[in-house]
């Protein structure tokens, strides 16, 4: 049988993309030559950037030891997000990865919360969820694998400098066999009869040809777009900011264990604490505001010296239409861009390269695989456009063009229909492929004042002196347990020690949001 | 403040074991709730069939009711089931006592395991392409048990490989097992037949569908409700009351007649439920403790009713026991139109070779008692959980349509089928697009699309291919990575089946498991 197995593989793009993918290719592929040529000219957003838990997977695949990966790139931990002016101003809930209460006879836990909130309860959800309440006390442990523990109901992420990670991978991938080279891309060359790419030529008229090719050349997708043109869905209708501003500040107190996104007039704030520094940016609608207003924002909001000139980027936020087509597959910003507001753009990298492992071709790249591919990613994309979008639309916010927009757009399929299944009676659609699942909804509904008109009425059956106890119960095991957490800070400087043998082993990384 | 109140009434038109299971199952999760229930029967309904051969599901839902398994086995005179078993073509069904040795048991739980971090099928499909021959049965415990005749529950704790059963229960025994515990939890009876029903539409909008305000029985009863679950032969309600039609799928599901009668009970049953495909559809059977249960279920087009007499040359007890019926592969198009929900027959027949409607009616109530409205449904146009409802089972039906419409596509292809006409017809059906798509995939890259609402897991599918002969052409390229040879994964493979054969030769016999724990004589 002829032999169709890919035998080299280029990169066309470094910056974090390109050196996820080296990295894992590198580590499954080891008998394929996989070259990565970027260009120093060309200068990656390289500030903060906050991941979700699904990263440890990825870094724990790969071999890579967690505190090691901590050091490198300045890391700290991350149990959340705090969305603050949202749902109104002066609003602020924490997104946690990690459930609210858990179910009682078989009833899930916000249904009871519920029923006590229609009876004057006045404190929020977050008050029962252990990720929240250490992130509010600024604490940090591992979680625990005992499931029984109230310890073990919650997962974390990393806040991290992406262009220290990137360098960290490329390490990696140089000593496993991947060869960089330094040079623009000026030419892509296809072969006339398939269509499919042959080779890429630098501006030094060097040409590299491959069997497979991967496009992490950012927002303009130079193979997956200007060469082979698959198009892209513009969903600026439905989320409608397409400009950022970053700019890194000196840190003036001890890292918080969770991101912060501040809602703005047009757009909204990110905050991003590393361990020797902030990441801040200012994401917004150029409709709705002019750069200066947004750099006259961000500056006046934010708490440490610059440490570097702000950074300004544009964008557009949608996907493109095929992620992988014919011998190329986009991944990062090529494929697509959804703001970072629920720090997905490393998720979809990981995904994508995940994805590739699984589907991985042969020269011919036959159509079912491939349109299977697409439909996933597809799939995964519109699921987390829909929820950022939520983020949008479930506001009492009229204070600026900008929120009376999202307020009342057109939303896409579906969205209404789940918005109102919760309203109706708590209910929450299922499903079980994507990323981000119940209690992830209902930390955005009820941060955000979508509040069931309705609870589960097999509850009237248990009396309300049961239902008051057992959300106490719950509340105190929470608060005991936070109490005996250690800092943040200690639970950084522990774990990024050097002396190995003193440090506890980070616990198992799982492909989920919410651990347990 | 709205109020939230549950229903007033529930009335659930139909018979017999849907019925039962329905009432059971609601006055179960509505215990508490001052919800009426009534269960409406006709006393001219078609009878039920002899046994079901249900789904692990259906564990789950005595879980709910909280009934006991083996005291529900030994009651309903039922058998375990491990796998299904599906033989070749075998034109004399007199001489099956010893089957064919190469039947493939499919059970419902995963086969092999992941070795290397290489899912199992890449490493059989490797071996395959290679020549080696695979017995798939060796790397499942629950088919191997099946095979050998044997039925048993291992214990939590030693089990490292998958595990997962259903059962076999005799219908009339466990209908009126379900009507017991309904009337205990307090549910009505009425019998009559339905002679009128009055409609009105809710009084806010005047542009929605029409309600099912009440039903006339024996010309001179009525009863109202604020839900009605229609579970009738016919669709009494959802279709000839509120007009609601259905999709039909003849060309997909070709069998539209089935005969069904009781037989001697085997001596020694096994736990499976036996497939076998002739002439022009397939036989099902399947044992209880007293007696065996055996479905011929053909097409009308190429078989008619007396030479099917004639095929089956029935016994004077087994015709005794026989009942004939006609079949309408078809679905409904809304299967929870204002207030009355189809469940079973009323909302379709998607045949029984995999799913019978009676896992469907369990699903089918376990997800309205998820999405229960208050008393207010009948005053309100819109309705979300109504909505999200029919969603559901329209992706449901969708996905066991597909698997059933696999027995065909795939059968179809054997070499020993393809010059008999019905078979022949079936190569030139145009399959639902899914199911294409995921046989293409599959026979393509060994992977399995994901759809969302699958009734069998991505493994059972991928099970399912190999044993009825579909397989890849190519398997996960990262297994030819490194050194990795076919030794690798044969001696994996062998590894994994010498385990579970040591797991299996512990397990007693089913029939023996049966009189020790379930009452078997």
């Amino acid at each position: 049988m002829q032999d169709n197995s890919i035998k080299s593989i280029v990169i066309v793009g470094g910056g974090t993309a390109g050196w996820m993918t080296a990295a894992a290719l590198a580590n499954l592929l080891k008998d394929t030559k996989i070259t990565l040529i970027e260009s120093d000219q060309i200068g990656t957003v390289g500030v903060g950037e906050a991941t979700l838990p699904h990263l440890r997977f990825f870094i724990q695949r790969l071999g890579i030891d967690e505190h090691a990966f901590m050091r490198a790139t300045n890391a700290t931990y991350k149990m959340g997000i705090e969305f603050i002016n949202w749902g109104e101003i002066g609003d602020a809930y924490i997104h946690p990865f990690g459930d609210f209460g858990h179910p009682i006879k078989g009833i899930d836990f916000h249904h009871y919360y519920v029923k006590l909130h229609q009876q004057g309860l006045n404190k929020p959800i977050g008050q029962y969820s252990l990720p929240v309440m250490a992130s509010k006390a600024k604490k940090f442990a591992y979680p625990s694998t005992d499931e029984k523990s109230i310890l073990s109901t919650y997962s974390y992420a990393f806040h991290m400098d992406a262009g220290l990670f990137s360098n960290f991978l490329r390490d990696y991938s140089e000593t496993r066999g991947v060869t960089r080279f330094e040079g623009m891309v000026t030419r892509v060359n296809q072969c006339n009869e398939s269509g499919f790419i042959k080779s890429v030529t630098l501006n030094d008229e060097t040409e590299f040809d491959a069997d497979f090719f991967i496009d992490c050349s950012g927002f303009k997708g130079l193979l997956i777009e200007q060469c082979l043109k698959t198009g892209y869905d513009d969903w600026r209708h439905w989320l409608p900011c397409d400009r950022a501003i970053a700019i890194p500040t000196q840190a003036t107190s001890a890292p918080l264990p969770y991101t912060k996104a501040t809602a703005r007039n047009a757009g909204w704030q990110w905050r991003i604490p590393l361990q020797n520094r902030v990441g801040n940016g200012h994401i917004y609608s150029s409709p709705y505001m002019n750069d200066d207003t947004a750099l006259e924002t961000l500056l006046a909001n934010i708490d440490g010296k610059p440490i570097s000139e702000p950074n300004f980027l544009r964008f557009t936020t949608g996907k493109r239409k095929k992620a992988w087509s014919k011998n190329c597959v986009a991944i990062g910003l090529s494929a697509g861009f959804l703001e970072p507001l629920e720090s997905t753009s490393i998720h979809l990298i990981q995904l994508g390269i995940m994805k590739l492992l699984d589907f991985f071709p042969d020269r011919n790249c036959d159509e079912i695989r491939v349109n299977e591919y697409n439909r996933m990613m597809q799939l995964e994309f519109e699921r987390l456009r829909d929820f950022l979008v939520l983020h949008y639309h479930a506001t009492q916010r009229s204070d600026s063009a900008f929120w009376n927009y999202v307020r009342t757009m057109p939303l896409p399929a579906g969205l209404d229909h789940k918005i109102k299944l919760f309203k109706e009676r708590g209910r929450v659609v299922q499903y079980s492929e994507g990323l981000f699942l119940k209690a992830s909804w209902l930390a955005v509904y009820f941060g955000q004042g979508i509040i069931p008109t309705h609870y589960d009425w097999q509850l009237d059956t248990i009396p309300t002196e049961h239902i008051v106890k057992q959300l106490d119960d719950i509340e105190s095991d929470i608060n005991s347990a936070v109490h005996q957490m250690p800092s943040h800070a200690d639970s950084i400087a522990q774990h990024c020690a050097l002396a190995k043998s003193w440090r506890t082993p980070p616990p198992r990384a799982s492909f989920s949001l919410y651990g347990g | 403040m709205q109020t939230n109140l549950p229903l007033n009434t529930i009335a659930i038109v139909g018979n017999g074991l849907h019925a039962w299971t329905i009432a059971a199952c609601l006055a179960r999760k509505l215990q508490k709730a001052p919800t009426d229930i009534v269960v409406i029967t006709d006393p001219n309904a078609v009878p039920d069939s002899i046994g079901e051969s249900t789904l692990p599901a259906i564990n789950y839902f005595h879980r709910i009711l909280g009934l006991n398994e083996r005291q529900l086995v030994a009651v309903t005179k039922g058998t375990y089931k491990l796998a299904t078993e599906y033989t070749p073509i075998d034109t004399a069904y007199q001489n099956d006592k010893h089957l064919a040795r190469n039947s493939f048991f499919h059970a419902m739980s995963p086969y092999g395991a992941a070795f290397d971090n290489i899912a199992f099928q890449h490493h059989v499909t490797k071996a395959h392409l290679a020549g080696v021959a695979i017995d798939l049965n060796r790397f499942s415990l629950p088919a191997m048990a099946a095979q050998q005749g044997k039925f048993g529950i291992p214990s939590c704790d030693e089990l490292d490989v998958p595990f997962s059963y259903a059962l076999h229960v005799d219908t009339k025994r466990y209908a009126a097992g379900m009507q017991d515990f309904a009337y205990k939890l307090g549910v009505k009876h009425v019998e009559g037949s339905i002679t009128a029903t009055q409609l009105s539409y809710p009084n806010i909008e005047e542009d929605t569908s029409q309600f099912i305000q009440s039903i006339t029985i024996n010309k001179n009863q009525t009863f109202s409700a604020d839900l009605f679950i229609d579970c009738s032969a016919d669709g009494r309600l959802i279709h000839q009351a509120l007009g609601i039609n259905y999709q039909h799928f003849d060309t997909l599901l070709p069998c539209d007649h089935s005969v069904q009668f009781s037989t001697q009970r085997p001596h020694d049953p096994r736990a499976t439920t036996q497939i076998k495909p002739h002439s022009a559809g397939y036989w099902r059977s399947f044992p209880l403790q007293d007696r065996g249960v055996c479905e011929y279920h053909y097409s009308g087009d190429y078989l008619t009713h007396e030479k099917v007499l004639g095929i089956l040359n029935l016994g004077k007890e087994e015709s005794k026991s026989a009942t004939h019926q006609q079949h309408k592969p078809r679905q409904i198009n809304t299967f929870w139109s204002a207030n009355c929900v189809a469940m079973g027959s009323a909302a379709g027949e998607l045949g029984r070779n995999a799913v019978s409607n009676f896992h469907l009616v369990q699903s089918a109530v376990l997800r309205l008692v998820d999405l229960l409205p208050d008393n207010t449904l009948n005053r309100n146009a819109e309705c979300p959980s109504r909505d999200e409802y029919n969603h559901l089972c329209e992706e449901e039906y969708a996905r066991i349509l597909d698997y059933h419409c696999a027995y065909f596509a795939l059968l179809a292809k054997h070499d020993s089928l393809s010059n008999l006409p019905f078979w022949q017809q079936q190569q030139s059906t145009e399959w639902p697009d899914s199911l294409t798509h995921k046989m293409t995939l599959f026979k393509h890259t060994g992977r399995l699309p994901f759809y969302e609402r699958e009734t069998f897991s991505e493994k059972t599918w991928l099970s399912l291919f190999l044993g009825l002969g579909l397989w890849p052409m190519q398997y996960d390229r990262l297994l030819d990575v490194g050194q990795r040879s076919i030794n690798d994964s044969l001696v994996a493979c062998e590894k994994f089946g010498a385990s579970i054969q040591r797991m299996c030769s512990d397990m007693p016999s089913h029939y023996m498991f049966l009189q020790r724990y379930c009452g078997a004589k």
